[in-house]
């Protein structure tokens, strides 16, 4: 019971400042954070896939209807694809041989953990939110450079904050 | 039965993965236009023609009440056209034999001159949304280009802002994102009454759209008619917009607005022109050249 309200508490927090402080930290028109993609990505591992799945479509969907510049369903979209791949990452990237995802915890891990599991999934939702606003290749390398530079930004953040909350 | 749920609900998490990955694209495409308008041209080719058969039944219904807007609209031609007859008469009896005056008054019909009509029909239309679009049965193999002004023969329609090769999709005049430069003119249409202002429409009602950003010294009253701006490229100057119905408060930035009914009925549009201006060309050109 605790538990859950701590992570509704999260939710709440990480779209508030997505939407309120973050959106507006874009540099150079290009750069944006979107660190509400760590509350995904730290939610325990031991969350029933589904769950996971439609809090993450849930999350998406409130950033997307928030943010006024966004194109509704982008955030949905991407959010759910950086999910669903972040437990095969976290299993490839463990050096301790876990036989499934569920048995991660976060606070064991190291801070070289962390940036090997947050990278790949924050650029992957990055590039799927890029590719889907263009919505075609035309502006492929544009949306490239987005990616990449917004990838690094809301690492830099997200880094920050599991560093404070969630490392041992 | 009980082994095709088992089989299913063994990929019960990659089902539920595509059915929600499914709902984002599906409100992706269609909350949004501007990845709607990257879905192909074929896409839009197909619906266009499927809205083309639709409109071929229905055109039959609204036969009687065409006929009558078109007539309305020859009267009025075969007017204007003996008022300019009866101007140009007076004109050269007034300037006898000046050569001068000619040569200016011909430069300048000439340049009036430039624009061309392309008849269309309506095959889509909606006024109930806040992006409204129009689906036209004419395309590029007709000559229709991007920013094409579409008239109705009661007022401006909307913009050209998509054309494939049999069809085009015109930007509503009843669309948020519609932008026009207008004037107004007094009952008595005198010229120094002239006054600017843009075309705003908010959502909502079909019949009213908004004039904003009318300077305060301007001078209107209701019943003034709004017609697009001389500055306008891709309309030709003075073709009516709607009147003025009701005036706003004045804000306090320096400017007010004022309501106006607009001319066009959205609701029963069925014939449109496409405006074509060798001005515009011209223009394009000019400004590419200066950048």
């Amino acid at each position: 019971m605790y538990g859950s309200l701590r992570y509704i508490a999260a939710f709440l927090l990480y779209v508030f400042f997505q939407v309120t402080v973050l959106n507006d930290l874009t540099l150079f028109h290009v750069a944006t954070p979107w660190v509400y993609l760590l509350f995904l990505l730290t939610l325990p591992f031991s969350l029933p896939i589904p769950v996971l799945y439609i809090i993450a479509f849930l999350t998406g969907l409130s950033v997307d209807i928030f943010s006024d510049h966004a194109a509704t369903g982008l955030h949905a979209f991407s959010s759910l694809m950086a999910v669903a791949a972040r437990g095969r990452v976290a299993l490839f990237i463990s050096t301790t041989n876990y036989r499934s995802p569920d048995e991660i915890t976060l606070r064991n891990q190291t801070g070289v953990w962390f940036v090997w599991y947050l990278l790949p999934l924050i650029i992957l939702h990055h590039l799927t939110y890029f590719l889907l606003e263009a919505f075609s290749f035309q502006f492929f390398w544009l949306s490239l450079l987005k990616t990449l530079t917004s990838a690094l930004y809301t690492f830099f953040i997200s880094y920050i904050l599991c560093y404070l909350f969630y490392q041992k | 039965m009980f082994r095709l749920l088992a089989f299913l609900s063994s990929f019960r998490n990659s089902i539920l993965f595509l059915i929600l990955e499914g709902i984002a694209l599906y409100m992706i495409v269609n909350y949004n236009d501007h990845q709607r308008h990257q879905v192909g041209d074929f896409l839009m080719e197909t619906t266009a023609s499927y809205y083309e058969r639709r409109a071929a039944v229905e055109y039959y219904f609204e036969l009687g009440k065409e006929n009558e807007i078109l007539k309305k609209e020859n009267i009025e031609l075969r007017e204007k056209l003996l008022q300019s007859k009866n101007q140009l008469a007076q004109m050269e009896a007034r300037m006898g034999k000046d050569s001068l005056t000619h040569v200016v008054m011909a430069d300048s019909l000439s340049e009036r001159n430039d624009y061309s009509f392309i008849p269309a029909r309506v095959i889509k239309n909606s006024t109930n949304k806040t992006y409204n679009y129009i689906v036209i049965d004419k395309g590029a193999v007709d000559g229709v280009e991007m920013d094409m002004g579409v008239i109705s023969p009661e007022g401006v329609v909307g913009r050209v802002i998509r054309v494939s090769e049999r069809y085009s999709i015109a930007l509503s005049a009843l669309n948020i994102d519609f932008k026009l430069s207008l004037n107004t003119i007094s009952r008595d249409a005198k010229n120094e009454d002239m006054n600017v202002g843009f075309f705003e429409w908010r959502g909502g009602d079909p019949r009213h759209a908004y004039l904003t950003y009318i300077p305060e010294t301007a001078k209107l009253d209701t019943g003034y008619t709004v017609v697009t701006s001389v500055n306008s490229q891709i309309f030709p100057p003075g073709y009516l917009v709607g009147t003025i119905s009701r005036l706003g408060k004045q804000t306090q930035d320096g400017f007010y607005n004022a309501q106006m009914e607009l001319a066009a009925n959205f609701n029963s549009l069925t014939s449109v022109y496409l405006i074509s201006s060798g001005n515009k060309a011209i223009l394009d050109s000019l400004e590419q050249n200066l950048r």
